[in-house]
């Protein structure tokens, strides 16, 4: 046992000197600094509220999006401000010369816009100039014709763009409203569907307005089960579905009597259906969040002792 | 640069202090017990180890060279006049035992032949069992170390955990810097435990069949020794 016992504890000496040795340094490890990620928390909500989105949101600041001619004032916003901005400027009155060169550059931007190959003719242009005075307020003053364009970049730019729209004789005129049917029928199809309210670039499949929620349709299911007296039959559950179309006013009562839209044609389907009917009329007074009215006022509700009694 | 020197001594002092020495002074008094009692039945254990390991091999090296003379046809008086000098084992030992107990019979001049017999069963078994009890003897440690030096070695982290957490609550700081030495001493605890029981438990396992083993060689010589007393005293009869 004495050898036992002296190879055993030189044994473990050997090992906790190796233990000191070998695990006394260890490596630090390699915990560089690195970039916190920022985490943020997201409420799921019970329903997807995402508002329809439309393609051009930001065109939506426009307060007429669908008139055409504004899809062309768009392209040739470009070409107004040079006139807006020279005036600023020179202080002295330029003599009218000054206000003649700018409408050709005007004339001219609308026309690459629309990608005119054609040249213009000097005519056209010289027309255009004299027509363009008038339609900005028709003075020769050259004050005048410098507050005019000044009035032009603040206001909208509706009226600012209009007068190289009209003032082009003919040709031009037929083009751009070319364009702009061709415009009218490329334009996006998803307009926002109800309101006039700012539409977000959102998703395009949202929902124009709130649906009720998975509890709020649980809440009317318990409601309507504990209403409905199911006509006391051994019958196969199936032959009692029934579905009752429901039309509600704002405080949740009922505008008309209840239609029924599905029902399984035999004897107890019809006892089925009317105490269906009758089980709406008895629960009368719905009470729904009002916020939500336009996806309830008209509600189909389905009857299945299946489902609402968990049978 | 006093900032500097600070910053350089926060973040280097807890690497330095998961050294083994270091765990095991920073532990707690009842974890550090637990170490030590660890080590001890460590140290045992292959304390056991080699010694029954030694013994085995030379019980087996014995009956080898006794199983050889026994068998080359050496008169059983020479061969019990040879061995009775000195303190036999093994195998040894029961043949002296028997041929003590015949040749005292048949000096008192005994008539009984079955009663010899017995007798002699008798003395042959006694000496087996206690071979067999002086070749088991501190198995049992093995086994029970291999057994409950886990859970010691679980006591002692648990324990250490439980300060280590009440230090973290005290000091109010859950920095990996102030938590990781604590969880590392405990875990010592865990890992000794496991260094213990582990071998002993493997050598439990191999010496307890190597000693059933000789135990069976040991029975199948008796039984054979005794087959051939019992042919003698019939002769004799």
């Amino acid at each position: 046992m004495r050898t036992g016992l002296a190879v055993s504890a030189v044994f473990h000496l050997v090992l906790i000197g190796w233990g000191l040795i070998s695990l006394s340094a260890f490596e630090p490890l390699d915990a560089s600094d690195f970039e916190a990620l920022p985490i943020e928390f997201v409420e799921i909500d019970e329903e997807s509220s995402t508002p329809l989105g439309i393609r051009d949101a930001e065109v939506a600041e426009d307060p007429a999006p669908n008139d055409p001619t504004d899809q062309v004032a768009e392209i040739a916003q470009p070409a107004p401000e040079p006139p807006a901005e020279d005036p600023v400027k020179p202080t002295p009155p330029p003599p009218p010369p000054s206000p003649d060169p700018e409408p050709v550059p005007d004339q001219a931007d609308p026309n690459q816009a629309l990608q005119d190959a054609e040249p213009l003719p000097d005519p056209t242009e010289a027309d255009a100039a004299p027509e363009l005075d008038p339609a900005a307020e028709e003075t020769p003053k050259p004050e005048n014709v410098l507050d005019a364009p000044k009035e032009v970049a603040v206001a909208t730019p509706l009226p600012r763009v209009r007068p190289p729209h009209q003032a082009p004789p003919s040709e031009a005129r037929e083009r751009s409203d070319d364009i702009a049917a061709l415009l009218d029928t490329t334009k996006p199809s998803s307009a926002p569907a109800e309101s006039d309210r700012q539409a977000a670039i959102g998703a395009v499949t949202g929902s124009p307005f709130k649906q009720l929620s998975v509890s709020e349709i649980d809440a009317l299911r318990a409601k309507l089960a504990a209403c409905w007296d199911i006509p006391p039959t051994r019958v196969d559950p199936a032959e009692l579905r029934v579905k009752v179309k429901v039309f509600l006013s704002q405080g949740g009562t009922l505008l008309r009597t209840p239609e029924v839209v599905e029902y399984k044609p035999t004897q107890i389907g019809q006892v089925a259906a009317e105490s269906a009917l009758r089980a709406v009329q008895r629960c009368a007074p719905f009470n729904l969040p009002v916020e939500k009215y336009d996806s309830w006022k008209e509600i189909i509700m389905t009857f299945d002792p299946r489902e609402m009694f968990g049978g | 640069m006093p900032i500097d020197g600070v910053t350089e001594a926060v973040l280097v002092s807890p690497a330095g202090d998961i050294s083994l020495v270091s765990l095991f002074l920073q532990a707690h008094i009842v974890v550090k017990l637990v170490i030590i009692g660890l080590i001890l039945a460590s140290v045992w254990c292959w304390a056991i180890i080699v010694d029954k390991s030694i013994l085995y091999s030379r019980a087996r090296r014995q009956m080898d060279r006794f199983e050889k003379v026994f068998w080359s046809g050496q008169s059983l008086e020479e061969l019990y006049r040879s061995l009775s000098g000195r303190t036999p084992s093994g195998m040894a030992s029961i043949f002296v035992a028997a041929m003590r107990e015949w040749k005292r019979s048949f000096e008192a001049g005994a008539r009984s032949p079955i009663g010899l017999q017995t007798r002699i069963e008798k003395v042959i078994d006694v000496t087996i069992v206690r071979e067999t009890a002086r070749l088991e003897r501190r198995l049992l440690f093995l086994a029970t170390v291999g057994s409950a030096g886990p859970f010691v070695g679980l006591f002692g982290t648990v324990w250490g955990i439980m300060s280590s957490f009440q230090a973290i609550s005290a000091s109010k700081n859950t920095s990996l810097a102030v938590v990781a030495p604590g969880i590392a001493e405990a875990l010592l605890a865990t890992a000794l435990g496991l260094l213990a029981a582990i071998p002993a438990v493997i050598a439990y396992n191999k010496l307890s069949n190597d000693a059933g083993r000789i135990g069976e060689r040991l029975e199948g010589f008796a039984d054979e020794f005794s087959a051939i007393l019992s042919r003698q005293v019939d002769e004799r009869a």
